[in-house]
């Protein structure tokens, strides 16, 4: 049996702080690839909280007042919101006062800070977020928005579903290690990824995606050539967290990067992922490694 | 210690069963819902728990109560609504790629070669001296056989990048 397929091209770009490389096959792969890097950096100039111009700083610094923003940060927004209370609050993307907190404000690749008010405080409820049209959005005073730990996985599916729909055949995009990959039938690409903890030398684990997402946090990912904090995901329930490194594995890539962010402040980060019927690995800070049982099912 | 009022006044966790996600501070807490098989389940709890977000990726998203508060928003049930691409192992055999390096373009080569010579068909390149000349399209038929992803297919996820 033979299988009629396009050109396919990879290309890597540092793009959302982080390297990101695209793999598509379509009927012109270089076109699409350039195309969805394209769409990429005009979702970071949107999203990133070191543009002062952008969406996310917009609404932090507007002290309550509503702000134009583009559709798609109303929908990464939105997912902020559902994603908070599906979590019973673990995801927490109000957090940028701890950061300021921490003296975690400036960017680890290039000379920009991020701006907040003062005032800024962390906020345990979403609840007063307004969301006025398809493109205003109000914060109240006090609150502010951190898109890094949604953000690339929201990107990685928009722009997979963007090139899918211009003729894309067979595509991933890896954004710094939250990737969302698919195939379109009869198209049948297997995607395998190696997951790394930054610890331990050689991947802890190999799994395999025919159509879906993986993410995967760990707690030193801003700590950069000694530059930035040695932990960087803060827990309104908790300070001390017992996981260094998550991974998990979901249909979307905007939902793996938000249980990536929930298992690893979790108490007990399996029962946490079993709980939640997570296909998830973790691994603690003696470099313990677990799984779900749902995970081994990917693994190679 | 960070102080911070708003957060000294912490809801607990509520434990919500049905089609509510259950949630668990504690592993001593109540029982367990049924458990589903954990793909499907995955799914479910994508699909139907990001529908909020979910209608915002379509095109021609429009909120239709335009001043509706946040808390206003449907809690988005487990029932999926929408169809989405399921996870799936890889237990089927890979197809193999053959990518035709261009010039001035970086070549990618597949980790093996195919078993069976490759057809090859070419659209017609444009005509000489036109200014814009569409980009050739190559169509290649490779049998599926065997492993052997590319290495492009290889990839890592690091959480730190």
């Amino acid at each position: 049996m033979s299988q009629q397929l396009f050109l396919g091209h990879q290309a890597t770009q540092r793009v959302m702080g982080v390297t990101t490389t695209i793999t598509v096959h379509a009927p012109h792969p270089f076109q699409l690839a350039e195309r969805g890097f394209s769409l990429l950096r005009q979702l970071e100039y949107r999203w990133s909280r070191f543009v002062p111009q952008s969406d996310i700083s917009r609404l932090n610094n507007a002290g309550g007042a509503p702000v134009e923003v583009a559709t798609e940060t109303v929908d990464l927004i939105a997912h902020m919101i559902t994603a908070h209370r599906v979590t019973d609050g673990r995801f927490n993307p109000t957090l940028l006062p701890r950061h300021r907190d921490s003296h975690d404000l400036a960017s680890l690749v290039d000379d920009k800070r991020c701006i907040i008010p003062n005032d800024a405080r962390a906020w345990n409820s979403l609840d007063d977020i307004t969301i006025n049209s398809s493109s205003s959005v109000t914060l109240p005073p006090t609150m502010t928005l951190d898109a890094g730990g949604i953000g690339k996985g929201f990107a990685a599916d928009l722009v997979v579903d963007d090139l899918v729909s211009h003729g894309a055949q067979s595509v991933s995009v890896n954004i710094g290690g939250d990737a969302r990959v698919t195939s379109i039938a009869p198209f049948h690409e297997s995607w395998n990824f190696d997951i790394i903890d930054s610890h331990i030398e050689v991947p802890i684990s190999t799994i395999s995606l025919l159509n879906g997402a993986i993410a995967t946090s760990s707690l030193d990912a801003r700590y950069r050539h000694g530059r930035g904090p040695e932990q960087h995901i803060f827990s309104t329930l908790h300070e001390s967290l017992r996981t260094r490194t998550c991974s998990v594995i979901a249909p979307l890539a905007r939902w793996a990067e938000v249980w990536t962010k929930c298992v690893v402040i979790a108490d007990a980060p399996m029962t946490t992922a079993a709980d939640h019927d997570l296909i998830a690995l973790t691994v603690d800070h003696n470099g313990n490694i677990s799984r779900t049982n749902s995970w081994k099912e990917f693994e190679l | 210690m960070i102080s911070d009022p708003l957060l000294e006044k912490m809801k607990t966790p509520s434990i919500q069963k049905g089609q509510s996600m259950e949630t668990s501070e504690s592993p001593a807490r109540a029982p367990k819902t049924k458990r589903r098989p954990p793909a499907r389940s995955a799914k479910i709890l994508t699909v139907g728990l990001s529908t909020t977000a979910m209608l915002g990726m379509t095109t021609g998203y429009a909120f239709a109560d335009l001043a509706q508060k946040t808390e206003e928003l449907p809690v988005t049930p487990v029932t999926p609504q929408a169809p989405v691409s399921p996870v799936i192992a890889q237990q089927i055999p890979p197809s193999q790629t053959v990518v035709a390096p261009q010039a001035g373009a970086p070549s990618a080569s597949a980790k093996k070669a195919p078993a069976v010579p490759a057809t090859a068909q070419q659209t017609p390149a444009a005509p000489q001296g036109a200014q814009n000349a569409p980009q050739r399209e190559v169509v290649i038929d490779v049998p599926v056989a065997g492993n052997g992803n590319s290495s492009w297919n290889n990839q890592k996820s690091s959480g730190s990048n």
